[in-house]
């Protein structure tokens, strides 16, 4: 049984196919990364699997249980986390802040208006907790506008991990990071445990091929290939539509 | 005032304190308005009590504009529900105006259930012009349904009391109602709902259906205009269709951004300038409003957080980022 499966799955804007007719299966525990050249259509599904963005046709399943056009609460809830491709935080809050009100909604008690939420201690712990694993922890009390660009993204990540899901979507991790950073990341990508399934985007092939057990291939929305990096890197029509060694 | 002030608004720096200058000066305003109705004559005393009611009006507007970030433009509607609850049910059926109070409540919870069901389901300019619809809704009926309401001739309402005794009732509904509102800003709740403000698509991507929370929120703010409203009535012994008014949303919009919204003091300053300028100005000048709309332009433009933020700038320098 797949983890999160998409069956025909497409979405038109307009004329415009985002999403044609994807079927995408990955695999419990499995770090599974999305290719393709820009405009090719990764985050739209992306946003369809998060609940973002509703499909026109087609279903996506998640652990055997149909999850198409969802809202992205519901979704997170069912325990699929995510990331963006631009950073989309809490920028006037503190960074641990922004990480407790992911910790709040899956186990707090968000409707409780009567104690501080100061006092919950458990609360406190998980958001440590979860702050530590990201290495934000020196940081936590900083605004998360005053951060550098690669640690806002660390965050984005510590509210995706927060919520405790099975699937991580991780919408390119690595987009505008320094190289130090980047190598950072992908060193934190590979020490989450395999427990945590992650379906990823990533424009940095180092990465990709770094961290990727498996890589599908999008182009003009549909899936051109899948599969484990040394089969894409030979597949010729991958290499004529995406790494452009074929001319 | 032990603990911490304004906790969310300051979020930049979670941990600072208000400091024990400023917690004293506190003290001691609060303390002087105690004694306000001892040394003030009567007109005096009406406005400073006309003034504190606004302040729950304001305070109860700015959870929704400045910590949900919903900018409600009919806010007017639960002011006006609450003043015409009590002066309907005195002058109709002779019932004393606390429970009168008590029904305006009962009545504004749902009512807010209803209006918000519908406009928290818009944003951004769509949101403002739903409130300021269903506000304006209430208006007309407030016009046309003479019997009840005595149309445009307004209704008596039933007085609390004495100036003085409805001076200290409306303090003390004051500082339950601020009391109450930090409480509820630095709860979970309260989290949530600056959460929102920040980025409510984020918000729905961490797990949160933000229609309910927003809801809530609609309904308690609701409910605490309604309070004011209702006070309002007990004070003013008279209520017509202006309490329903767009121009009285308007206004509690301009307390609430003149003095600091995402605070509470904030728009408690606000009101208190605006009211106290409307009442002396227009003496003098027709044309209050002229210096009104100056203040608010250059509020807007040069004090985005408001008289309370620039003052905190001063007097705590750097303490915003």
């Amino acid at each position: 049984m797949s983890l999160l499966r998409t069956v025909d799955l497409s979405r038109s804007f307009g004329s415009l196919l985002a999403t044609d007719c994807v079927n995408l299966a990955i695999e419990a525990g499995e770090r599974h990364a999305i290719i393709g050249p820009n405009g090719a259509g990764k985050t739209s599904l992306l946003n369809q699997v998060g609940g973002q963005l509703r499909p026109t046709s087609g279903q996506i399943f998640f652990k055997d249980r149909e999850i198409t056009g969802l809202a992205p609460e519901r979704v997170c809830k069912l325990g699929i986390g995510r990331t963006f491709q631009k950073n989309n935080l809490f920028t006037r809050l503190s960074v641990f802040d922004n990480v407790r009100l992911a910790v709040l909604a899956m186990r707090g008690q968000p409707l409780n208006a009567f104690l501080p939420v100061t006092r919950f201690a458990a609360l406190k712990a998980r958001t440590e907790e979860v702050l530590e694993q990201v290495g934000l922890a020196d940081r936590q009390a900083a605004p998360v506008r005053s951060l550098s660009y690669g640690e806002q993204r660390q965050v984005e990540i510590a509210i995706a991990l927060a919520a405790d899901p099975e699937l991580v979507l991780l919408d390119e991790p690595t987009a505008g990071m320094s190289p130090a950073e980047t190598a950072q990341m992908v060193e934190f990508v590979k020490r989450l445990p395999r427990t945590l399934t992650i379906l990823m985007i990533e424009h940095d092939m180092q990465v990709v091929f770094s961290l990727a057990d498996r890589i599908s291939v999008l182009h003009y929305g549909r899936l051109l290939a899948t599969g484990a990096p040394a089969e894409i890197s030979r597949n010729e029509a991958v290499q004529e539509i995406y790494l452009g060694t074929a001319h | 005032m032990s603990k911490r002030a304004g906790s969310v608004v300051n979020a930049d720096s979670p941990t600072r304190r208000m400091p024990s200058a400023g917690r004293h000066a506190a003290v001691i305003a609060l303390a002087a308005l105690a004694l306000v109705p001892l040394w003030l004559g009567d007109y005096g005393r009406s406005l400073v009590t006309e003034t504190l009611l606004f302040c729950i009006f304001a305070m109860s507007l700015d959870l929704l504009m400045g910590y949900t970030g919903l900018i409600s433009f009919g806010h007017a509607a639960f002011f006006g529900v609450g003043a015409y609850t009590v002066a309907v049910l005195g002058a109709l059926f002779g019932i004393h105006p606390v429970l009168g109070g008590l029904a305006a409540v009962c009545l504004a919870a749902p009512l807010a259930v209803a209006i918000g069901f519908f406009c928290i389901r818009a944003s951004g300019v769509y949101f403002i012009m739903l409130t300021l619809a269903f506000a304006q809704l209430l208006y007309t009926v407030a016009i046309k349904w003479r019997s009840v309401t005595g149309g445009t001739d307004g209704l008596v309402a039933p007085r609390l009391g004495s100036g003085t005794e409805t001076y200290c009732a409306v303090l003390l509904m004051l500082v339950i109602v601020y009391f109450g509102m930090r409480r509820l800003i630095a709860s979970p709740l309260g989290q949530v709902l600056v959460g929102i403000r920040e980025n409510e698509a984020r918000m729905r991507a961490a797990g949160y259906a933000t229609a309910r929370y927003k809801l809530i929120s609609f309904v308690i703010a609701g409910c605490l205009g309604a309070i004011a409203g209702a006070l309002f009535a007990m004070h003013n012994g008279f209520v017509s269709p202006a309490v329903l008014f767009w121009m009285l949303s308007g206004e509690g919009m301009v307390m609430v951004v003149l003095g600091g919204t995402g605070t509470l003091v904030g728009p408690m300053i606000g009101t208190a300038v605006f009211l106290l300028l409307k009442h002396f100005v227009s003496i003098h000048s027709s044309h209050w409003e002229l210096l009104l709309g100056a203040m608010f332009i250059a509020c807007v433009m040069f004090f985005k957080q408001g008289i309370y933020g620039w003052l905190r700038e001063r007097w705590l320098p750097g303490s915003r980022p």
